[in-house]
């Protein structure tokens, strides 16, 4: 039944379009103004009727796009539906001309987004190649700007054959870098600013005002407090929670679980981590240079390829 | 202070607008009926379908529209506001032209008379019930002036009636001056209720405590969500507090107040949760109120998070034990200044395991945010064990008493400041499970000082 719907949505998405320019086409009286007109007009039309089709579709899908994990199965009612709308959606923002007509013309925007499900704000900043999907789900405000090729992951397909899907939030002014991923059940605050190539995991939670630097990688239900900056290729790990107001230095390991809640937690982190990379690098010189070859169970530092090339 | 004030004035007056646009909407509809019998004596061609379909198209749909788009709109309420100001006052022009002005300018400029009456009881009620706050009332006066009075004041004059003419502009201009007088009167009453309003947010802070006032004031509506999962639980209690309290009452009334302002503070301080007081008695949880999604949906990285929640409870153990010593601290300072020399003390049960955190109680009554699991029983149960601890030592003072279990997460310097005490002679009620209790005795603010520094 899915798969016999997404034949009978190709065509109308494809075929209405084509078929009101061509009703037109008969209706019209046939005089050489007329004819040139329809000509001018007719890829016009078809960029407008388009998208609205591949929307108006979408409606009767767009209420079961909800949060949850679901079997990647046809047969199950959730999945159907995600996969349909889906078909909708990507229907229209694969179709890049298309979409890029639809993103210029606010009201237009408007419009589409509106009859997708999305029932954020439609003053943002979005390009054509700007991943979303689950419109319905996302609850973006007022001012927020997606630069190109970042994504919103508000979906993940996991290994079981599952697919987890949950909400994301973003709050006004905030800005999402360019090919910054932020995953699924994860809350930006106002006036955010997350950096080119960040990775944002699952279930975060990301405070207001907080500026995250270029290719940070934070993971899964991390929590960083208002007005936090992150320095460049920082790693928050795992349910680490951050305070407000701190500066975490640039490539900064936080380790999964932590708490940084003031400046000297910070220090405390990166003393800590500056200790063991000098026990680690002793360690490794003492086996060298007592043995003449390194510990067992040191792991080799770099990889060894006959193929590369020999300095010194 | 001051913005948040504009922004429940704006609100407010978005709020109103909306109702006005809807109430228009209506308005000019039965104006298309209204209206129908004094028009037809200026243009007798005019029929009554003429009359209405144009009113119903070009004022009350719009109106309709703005007011659609001001109640379910996503826009800020300052956008709301102009597109109402700008919207209203254009179709407002545009319905003086539906049989109107085109009449005037034909040489009959009596009509006016017929319609100026509702043009400013319209402006005054306009003025008087949405009652644009601060700026924008002197830009709807403007946009008012520019789209609709101007031209109103332009065809009166072309007209060609000058008793009609001045009539207009009398009446237009007294009825402004009145609106704004008394729109900016009316502004500065909903100032004042704006301002007690927050006033009154800011007092149910103080009560609510910061985790309840984040999860309603700053819409974190995850911290109502229900969780479960490890946490610890501390019960104190005032020890002989009904006695002390019949010898003395002000002196306890007050000693009781400041100690649990203290409580409080240092609650909040280590990130606990005061989840109930009942007489001298505190519950408080430690570990609960963190942010801690759930991702065990996600798989390979089970050892991550156990990693995770191991360090989350170290944090919470933490922040129990050096919160429960801070509390013993200051209220063996605080007995000191109120009872100097009077034998006042504490005891404090604590126990760790699985507990639920999720509001209870009829969402249309009275409803909490509340804590249940084993711990909460455990706790309270060790606390009144430590009576009993006592008695077996033959001394008086105040007491830790804590289970096994949380003591785990502990570092072993601070764990070896509580001493084991083998319950089999008399089981802990309810908890007979509980063979060994460990505990600590805190006698005196010095001795507390003593045992401080012992634990490192």
């Amino acid at each position: 039944m899915g798969k016999a719907l997404i034949i009978l949505y190709t065509l109308l998405e494809v075929g209405l379009p084509m078929c009101a320019v061509g009703f037109a086409a008969v209706i019209i009286p046939k005089s050489s103004v007329w004819v040139n007109t329809l000509w001018i007009l007719m890829p016009i039309s078809y960029v407008v009727i388009f998208p609205f089709v591949c929307a108006l579709l979408s409606q009767f899908h767009s209420r079961q796009v909800v949060p949850g994990k679901f079997p990647r199965d046809l047969n199950n009612p959730a999945y159907k539906a995600r996969r349909l709308y889906g078909f909708c959606w990507t229907s229209l923002y694969y179709f890049t001309p298309i979409f890029y007509f639809v993103l210029q013309i606010d009201l237009f925007k408007a419009s589409v987004l509106r009859l997708f499900g999305y029932k954020g704000s439609t003053s943002i900043t979005l390009y054509p190649d700007s991943w979303i999907r689950d419109l319905p789900l996302l609850d973006i405000a007022e001012g927020v700007y997606f630069a190109n090729k970042c994504t919103l992951g508000s979906n993940l397909v996991l290994g079981t054959g599952e697919i987890l899907v949950d909400r994301i939030k973003i709050g006004k002014q905030s800005t999402i870098g360019h090919l910054a991923i932020v995953g699924l059940g994860t809350q930006i605050g106002e006036h955010c600013e997350i950096g080119i190539g960040v990775a944002v995991g699952l279930r975060c939670a990301i405070a207001d005002r907080v500026r995250i630097a270029p290719t940070c990688a934070i993971n899964h239900g991390a929590s960083i407090g208002a007005g936090t900056q992150v320095g460049a290729m920082s790693y928050i790990g795992l349910r680490a929670q951050i305070g407000p107001g701190l500066e975490i230095p640039a490539g900064a390991n936080i380790p999964t679980g932590a708490s940084i809640k003031t400046v000297d937690d910070i220090s405390k982190i990166i003393s800590s981590e500056t200790a063991s990379l000098i026990s680690e690098r002793d360690r490794l010189s003492k086996g060298i240079f007592n043995h003449g070859a390194p510990p067992a169970d040191a792991s080799p530092i770099v990889p060894t390829d006959p193929d590369a090339p020999k300095y010194g | 202070m001051e913005s948040r004030i504009k922004d429940l004035l704006l609100d407010d007056s978005v709020r109103r607008a909306t109702i006005f646009s809807f109430l228009l909407g209506a308005v000019f509809t039965a104006y298309g009926f209204t209206s129908y019998d004094f028009l037809i004596r200026f243009d007798p061609n005019l029929n009554l379908w003429d009359n209405l379909w144009q009113r119903i198209l070009f004022n009350s749909t719009p109106m309709l529209l703005i007011g659609g788009y001001l109640k379910l709109g996503t826009a800020s309420n300052r956008i709301k506001m102009i597109i109402w100001m700008v919207g209203f006052c254009c179709v407002f022009h545009v319905g003086a032209w539906i049989n109107v002005w085109p009449v005037i300018l034909s040489g009959q400029p009596i009509v006016l008379a017929y319609v100026h009456a509702a043009n400013v009881y319209l402006f005054a009620f306009c003025y008087v019930f949405v009652s644009p706050p601060g700026r924008y009332l002197w830009y709807f006066t403007m946009t008012l002036f520019l789209m609709f009075v101007g031209p109103l004041f332009i065809v009166a004059h072309i007209g060609n009636d000058p008793v009609l003419f001045k009539l207009t502009i009398n009446d237009t201009l007294f009825t402004i001056i009145s609106g704004v007088a008394g729109s900016h009167m009316i502004q500065s009453i909903r100032r004042q209720v704006a301002y007690f309003e927050i006033e009154k947010e800011a007092t149910a802070k103080t009560f609510l405590g910061p985790i309840l006032s984040q999860a309603i004031y700053k819409n974190r509506q995850e911290l109502f969500a229900s969780w479960r999962g490890d946490a610890f639980v501390a019960t104190l209690d005032m020890r002989d507090s009904t006695e002390w309290q019949k010898r003395n009452p002000r002196a306890w009334l007050q000693f009781r107040q400041e100690y649990f302002k203290a409580v409080s503070e240092i609650t909040t301080r280590y990130e606990g949760y005061i989840q109930k007081t009942v007489g001298d008695s505190h519950v408080i949880d430690f570990g609960i109120m963190e942010h801690a999604p759930d991702l065990s949906e996600l798989p390979g990285i089970h050892a991550e998070l156990n990693l995770a929640e191991k360090r989350r409870l170290e944090r919470a153990s933490a922040n129990t034990f050096d919160a429960l010593d801070d509390i013993f601290g200051e209220f063996h300072r605080l007995a000191e200044e109120h009872f100097e020399g009077c034998p006042i003390f504490l005891g404090a049960g604590v126990d760790l395991g699985v507990v639920e955190r999720s509001v209870q109680g009829d969402l249309q009554g009275h409803a909490e945010l509340d804590v249940n699991g084993v711990p909460v029983n455990c706790s309270n149960r060790l606390q009144e064990y430590g009576k009993h601890i006592l008695s077996v030592l033959g001394r008086a003072g105040s007491l830790i008493v804590v289970s096994a279990k949380s003591l785990e997460y502990l570092p072993p310097d601070k764990q070896s400041a509580y001493l084991e005490f083998r319950t089999t002679a008399n089981p802990v009620r309810n908890f007979s499970n509980l063979q060994v209790v460990h505990y600590r005795t805190v006698e005196s603010a010095e001795n507390h000082s003593a045992v401080i520094q012992l634990a490192g």
